[in-house]
């Protein structure tokens, strides 16, 4: 059985609908870059901040002084056409991989779930066998991308059974309240059955889709549901090039062969050859290391926030790089007072006199954040020789739609808190919903 | 018929989103019908009230020239404190034409620079309509011209001397007086008209469901501004105004000079209106307020919120005035007025924004 399974991973197959995912992502990610740079988003989010929020352990990656940024998005231009076009495609993908996972670690305020996306598939990619004209591929590489994506979906729907989604309608209801300006349906979106309705078909959705995607049976029906559910998302939803993004991947769930049926041939052979006996290497065991590397990788991370007590939504200490995707209507405020011990100098430092909009926003609302700009002005006070002071963050929050309340201890001397993946007892337990 | 609406409407249909017969209802008061009173009822005619006034500030402000003396001055100061309370009340929605034409900055910067001040003025240059524009945001506007009326405090007497139009230098002071007085009402009356709807339109363009910008914001973008200019002027309060004069940024040492309107001693005046304008928006004004919106989704924040606002308002009347005094005779009381409107602002920042799914600090990159 086990045999088998193997045979079939490393079986060689058509390559068309990995070299159409691959011309896909190519174009799309050149359009994201064009998109981000006409957008003015270079300069807001890695110029004209002051401070960065770095990942924890990665405090050395630092945004390079222009024209460093926006030649490092030129980089990411340029390969990502090189891919589209399958030319000098191993250099490309590593490139895009390495520019486009740099400039999504400089600073956690500008973190999204399809950003991690981009960035495993862009890994895939380097990893795959898509240069030039390929004839085939071996399985394992449309299996991994259909795990890949099982996995989105999956994680997304298991965060949605939650209160909230299920039973409150939120965040949705929020959101589709927002957007009753919309010509048409605007008015029908504030109904609060429309957000229930909604919540459970996104659930549902989230949840089924691997199977139905994987089964060939529902598979057309399946794949019309991925390109309306997507398509409604991104008219209701400010969420940039991700429903493209996904429309094009879970093209890998249809045969290999699907393009050259759908296709003309002439501009097949173009990016293709004709299918044929394959003689590469296999590299079976470093492949299935890397895979099995890789795979539990994806399930330990999404699962992280069983380690902690509470509510991930609320604390937030195990969001990111888990696939909770549009699942919290969060906002927060926040200020820090600065307490001198030596000489009883007191300040009180309001974030948005250093910090971007978004990043306050941010900041304002993920305890890590806040311990991390705590840390900041600790810093930033011993450089002016007030070398112990203490940092306490009057932080509030709002979830849901639920009033507000602390959310951060404000007793705890945040610059005394060492940052790690230790639960951050300082956190106030949320309060259930009245 | 726009394609987003078609495709939206086809799409709510295959969703089963159309099946609303189980008892849903839309929640209260639409944006549009909001945005709309909020500019008939609030937003204009507060800034018709600021051009009346401004404009009376003008006449006497070159009564100042024209006829030296306690009383001139007396009815120019007067006339400048009136002017002070629709400009206070507005910076509750400090969005539009106010920002788009600069008119925020060229009649209120704050704290004035009374250096660039006698700067300005002693370079002779005669203070024509033309040279006020010239200057920098420093030397010009409200601020500018209550330095020039009411410093030194109590001395009356000397600042009449200083404006007498019979000496060299007192004529060219009164003179700059007049040509600010002028150009504040001339800019006042610029900002008005941008709102009405026989003239700019801002108004209409308001709840016109625009192309998200400034200029012609979306429904979505306006109901944001609302807010977010609630937001941003009691976080001015709770650390401009009051945070800055108590020490907050320098290390507890109060700051008396960093009192908004010190000079006229309005300081105290100029909060109560500016949460004043806070109130108008969120209960309106003979028309819809933002009460109509938050109280059918969340009655019992919408109760919060009234109650604050009544005690915010309160809370500053009942600091002992002028706020230059308070910060150095009694900095507990300005602290606890402090976290009060600091309480209201939560409400706001937090809570309404939470509840109507506004983004605080409006991030053009995209969601999650």
């Amino acid at each position: 059985m086990a045999g088998r399974m193997l045979d079939r991973m490393f079986e060689p197959v058509d390559a068309a609908s990995m070299v159409a995912i691959r011309v896909l992502f190519g174009v799309l990610m050149a359009l994201g870059v064009v998109r981000f740079w006409a957008m003015g988003w270079i300069e807001a989010l890695y110029v004209t901040p002051k401070f960065y929020f770095s990942y924890w352990g990665l405090s050395w990656i630092k945004p390079l002084p222009q024209p460093g940024m926006s030649l490092v998005f030129g980089v990411m231009l340029v390969a990502s056409i090189l891919i589209a076009l399958g030319k000098w495609y191993r250099v490309a993908a590593i490139a895009f991989f390495v520019a486009f996972t740099y400039v999504e670690l400089v600073d956690q305020t500008n973190y999204l779930n399809h950003y991690y996306l981009v960035s495993l598939a862009a890994l895939m990619l380097v990893c795959m066998p898509l240069a030039g004209r390929p004839s085939t591929v071996p399985r394992w590489t449309i299996w991994t991308l259909r795990l890949q994506l099982g996995l989105v979906y999956t994680f997304a729907g298991l965060a949605k059974l939650n209160v909230d989604w299920l039973f409150a309608g939120q965040p949705l209801m929020i959101w589709l309240e927002a957007r009753q300006g919309i010509p048409i349906v605007g008015p029908l979106l504030a109904w609060d059955v429309i957000a229930h309705v909604m919540s459970w078909a996104g659930a549902a959705f989230d949840l089924s889709i691997f199977a139905a995607l994987s089964w060939s049976r529902t598979r057309p029906l399946a794949y019309l549901a991925v390109i309306g559910f997507h398509v409604m998302t991104w008219l209701l939803f400010p969420i940039g090039i991700f429903p493209w993004v996904m429309i094009a991947l879970t093209t890998v769930f249809f045969p290999p062969d699907w393009p050259r049926r759908w296709l003309p041939a002439r501009a097949l052979n173009r990016v293709l050859s004709t299918p044929g006996p394959s003689d590469s290497p296999r590299h079976e065991r470093l492949v299935l290391a890397v895979l099995g590397v890789y795979f539990a990788v994806q399930l330990i991370v999404p699962l992280r926030h069983l380690a902690y007590p509470g509510s991930d939504h609320w604390h937030m200490q195990a969001f990111r790089f888990s696939w909770k995707v549009m699942l919290v209507e969060k906002t927060g405020m926040v200020e820090f007072r600065v307490v001198d011990p030596t000489s009883g100098r007191r300040w009180v430092v309001a974030p948005n006199e250093e910090l971007t909009r978004t990043q306050t926003q941010m900041m304002s609302m993920q305890p890590d954040m806040i311990l991390s700009y705590a840390h900041h002005i600790a810093r930033r006070m011993a450089a002016q020789g007030y070398r112990d002071v203490a940092v306490y963050a009057d932080a509030w929050a709002s979830l849901n739609g639920r009033p507000s309340q602390r959310l951060i201890d404000p007793d705890t001397d945040l610059a005394a808190v060492r940052d790690g993946f230790a639960n951050k007892a300082w956190i106030v337990a949320e309060r259930p919903r009245p | 018929m726009t394609m987003r609406g078609v495709s939206l409407l086809v799409l709510c249909c295959l969703g089963a989103a159309c099946q609303t017969e189980s008892g849903g209802s839309a929640n209260g008061t639409s944006r549009e019908a909001l945005l709309e009173s909020l500019a008939a009822t609030v937003f204009t005619p507060t800034y018709a009230e600021f051009e009346t006034a401004s404009a009376a500030l003008a006449v006497a402000s070159a009564e100042v020239c024209a006829a030296p003396g306690m009383t001139s001055l007396t009815a120019a100061r007067e006339a400048w404190r009136t002017t002070r309370a629709p400009l206070k009340r507005a910076e509750a929605w400090s969005f539009g034409p106010i920002a788009s034409l600069g008119v925020d900055s060229a009649v209120d910067f704050w704290p004035v620079r009374t250096d660039a001040v006698e700067a300005a003025i002693t370079s002779g240059e005669e203070p024509t309509q033309a040279w006020v524009t010239a200057q920098g945001t420093a030397a010009k506007g409200l601020p500018v011209i209550e330095y020039l009326l009411f410093a030194p405090l109590g001395e009356d007497s000397a600042i009449v001397a200083s404006l007498d139009p019979q000496t060299p230098q007192g004529e060219h002071r009164c003179a700059v007086v007049a040509a600010l007085g002028e150009r504040v009402a001339a800019r006042a009356a610029e900002l008005h008209l941008a709102w009405r709807p026989d003239g700019g339109d801002y108004s209409g363009r308001l709840s016109a469901d625009g192309d998200d910008t400034p200029d012609n914001p979306s429904l979505r973008m306006a109901v944001s501004d609302v807010v977010n200019g609630m937001i941003f002027v009691l976080q001015d309060i709770t650390d401009g105004k009051l945070g800055r004069p108590l020490g907050l940024k320098s290390g507890g040492t109060p700051q008396p000079d960093d009192v908004e309107s010190r000079f006229s001693d309005r300081g105290r005046a100029d909060i109560v209106a500016n949460i004043e304008g806070v109130r108008d928006v969120y209960l309106g004004v003979g028309g819809l307020g933002l009460t109509d919106v938050v109280a059918p989704l969340n009655g019992e924040l919408d109760t919060s919120i009234r109650t604050q606002l009544d005690a915010a308002i309160a809370a500053v009347e009942a600091l002992s005035d002028p706020l230059r005094l308070s910060v150095l005779d009694d900095p507990a009381s300005v602290h606890t007025v402090r976290d009060v409107v600091r309480d209201l602002r939560r409400l706001f920042e937090v809570d309404v924004a939470g509840l109507l799914g506004i983004n605080v600090a409006l991030s053009d990159n995209d969601g999650d």
